[in-house]
């Protein structure tokens, strides 16, 4: 995966979005646990995870190495994730 | 590559440890998940996602910084650390007044195992945030002298690189405790 170069301060507008956006995501579901909604809200966090190790660690002009590493802990953790929630009876 | 390859091992090997800590606690979470969403809705959100924008502001800030540095602008620099050290110190007073409030409400880490897991990871995580801001403060200060330090740009990067871990790191925790029912 390659990454655009963005303006720093485009990605920290970005990043503020996302997290109102999950804020509300959340306040709009209730008590009750909706799966697609709480799974939303974790992806836009690895989102956001990405979106801080691209531009704000600059693992873009990293060594392909680095980058394919710090994606692999990203999509892992988050499969994890979501397959800990997914399995649980809610 | 940003910074030195120490510090990105260390880097690595930090998120592996909050790795585990999130699978941990979706895993017992999904043991009681009704004791876990109880818990939950006796945290204040609010201040949760106050301390998330306290928190990219900050990485913001230092990425900023970095740019600074590397332009050889030692009048922004400092400023940029500093402001980004403001917000450190924001994340911290509004992390102290949520402990405080929840132990004179009476929860403690023996409340729940949902409260147990909210104060070891908040709380190890809130270290790293105290080590942050040491670190902004010296890099603050060391920014201030253009000529003498300004060309050590790895120094500044890893500590950049460090900074954005703890920013990353929040990121998760975030969501997982205060948002995800």
């Amino acid at each position: 995966m390659t990454s655009l170069r963005i303006p720093i301060t485009a990605v920290w507008m970005l990043l503020m979005g996302a997290t109102g956006c999950s804020f509300w995501l959340s306040a709009g579901d209730g008590d009750g646990a909706n799966a697609p909604v709480e799974i939303g809200i974790l992806l836009i966090a690895f989102i956001k995870v990405r979106l801080i190790i691209m531009h704000f660690m600059e693992m873009r002009k990293s060594p392909a190495l680095m980058r394919w590493i710090s994606d692999a802990w990203t999509i892992l953790v988050c499969f994890f994730l979501i397959a800990l929630y997914s399995a649980a009876p809610n | 590559m940003p910074g030195e390859l120490g510090v990105w091992l260390f880097i690595l090997g930090d998120m592996m440890v909050f790795a585990l800590f999130f699978c941990t606690f979706m895993y017992y979470r999904g043991l009681d998940s009704a004791s876990f969403r109880a818990g939950q809705a006796q945290l204040n959100r609010n201040l949760g996602v106050l301390n998330t924008f306290l928190l990219l502001t900050s990485s913001w800030l230092v990425a900023l910084a970095v740019q600074a540095v590397r332009k050889r602008q030692a009048d922004r620099a400092p400023l940029l650390f500093g402001a980004a050290g403001v917000c450190a110190c924001g994340f911290i007073t509004v992390k102290v007044f949520e402990y405080s409030a929840k132990l004179q409400a009476g929860i403690t880490p023996a409340s729940s195992d949902f409260f147990l897991y909210y104060y070891v990871f908040t709380g190890i995580h809130l270290l790293h945030v105290v080590v942050g801001l040491a670190l902004l403060v010296w890099l603050t200060l060391r920014s201030r002298h253009e000529n003498e330090s300004l060309s050590e740009l790895s120094l500044y990067e890893s500590g950049a690189s460090y900074w954005h871990m703890v920013d990353l790191l929040w990121v998760v925790l975030f969501p997982l405790i205060y948002l995800m029912k």
